[in-house]
């Protein structure tokens, strides 16, 4: 079987209850350069690759166990990703 | 016998000479360990500070997955002495060595300065002998400093660089061969420097390294 190619994006975020120091100095900023009505900022990190696989659910196996176990810290960090066939 | 302390240098480590001059200050011999070593030879282990990687994804992250450190997983079961200190007590909870994660300062600037702390244990590889609650000045030079995790306490902030809800600055495994800390005892080795309780501890890593192998 030829292997397949793949684009990922993985999203990575902090969970919740985890102090996102970035996130609030932003929102602290909104006011002041008019920006209204806006909470809650949050700041995750987006990370793009291409990755062979032999079809779409071993590319999807791959990418999960390498953001368990290098992309992201499970303690304070959750993910998602999307994964599209590449042309 | 002189202890052979390893000084492990990774590409981005900025620290591995002060630690070596803090070694040698309290009468050991550094010893080069390269991040791709996988042969250690030492008494005791140092990861020293820096920015590992350029903190590239996580501090540590990169770093704790280098073949050394499988090497210092080994040495670090087996009962020796490892001491992990700024970058390296991140490269420490990154590899699992340690738990938890330190998380960036809540002023999201990069702190330097000397604090004063207060030592919670004296049954680790580098307090044993001192007095218990004894208090130590000593610099700190971070970004990500705020400890994240359910460690054993080793050192707790007395003059809130981080606030006081954020206390903890340095941990230690239950054995207390394990020892990960942000605050930089490598240089507070001279009353020149503002400081010299970092030989103390580099002094007890010594004895402790000796005892351990001998």
């Amino acid at each position: 079987m030829n292997p397949m190619l793949f684009t990922v994006q993985v999203e990575i975020t902090l969970r919740d209850g985890v102090s996102d120091s970035q996130g609030a100095t932003i929102e602290a900023s909104l006011p002041r350069l008019g920006f209204d009505g806006i909470a809650g900022v949050r700041v995750g990190t987006c990370i793009r690759f291409d990755i062979e696989a032999d079809d779409e659910a071993d590319a999807r196996t791959r990418v999960e166990d390498l953001c368990d176990s290098f992309l992201t810290n499970p303690a304070i960090e959750d993910f998602t990703f999307r994964l599209d066939e590449a042309r | 016998m002189t202890a052979r302390i390893g000084i492990v240098r990774f590409p981005g480590t900025t620290a591995a000479a002060d630690a070596a001059d803090a070694v040698r200050t309290a009468g050991g011999e550094p010893v080069a360990v390269w991040h791709t070593d996988t042969e250690l030879g030492v008494d005791a282990i140092v990861l020293p500070g820096g920015a590992a990687h350029g903190d590239a994804l996580r501090p540590g992250a990169i770093a704790a997955r280098s073949p050394v450190m499988e090497a210092v997983r080994a040495f670090a079961e087996a009962g020796g002495a490892v001491l992990g200190l700024g970058n390296g007590f991140q490269i420490l909870t990154e590899a699992g060595l340690l738990p938890g994660t330190l998380r960036p300062n809540p002023t999201g600037r990069f702190l330097a300065r000397t604090v004063e702390v207060r030592v919670e244990r004296t049954d680790t590889v580098i307090t044993r002998g001192l007095d218990d609650e004894a208090v130590l000045r000593l610099p700190i030079a971070h970004g990500h400093g705020v400890y994240h995790g359910d460690g054993s306490v080793l050192f707790r902030h007395l003059d809130e660089p981080h606030g006081p809800s954020a206390d903890i600055a340095g941990i230690a495994n239950e054995a207390g061969n394990i020892v990960g800390t942000m605050l930089r005892p490598e240089r507070a080795i001279s009353s020149l420097l503002g400081s010299q309780d970092g030989v103390l501890l580099f002094r007890t890593l010594l004895d402790a390294s000796v005892s351990s192998t001998s």
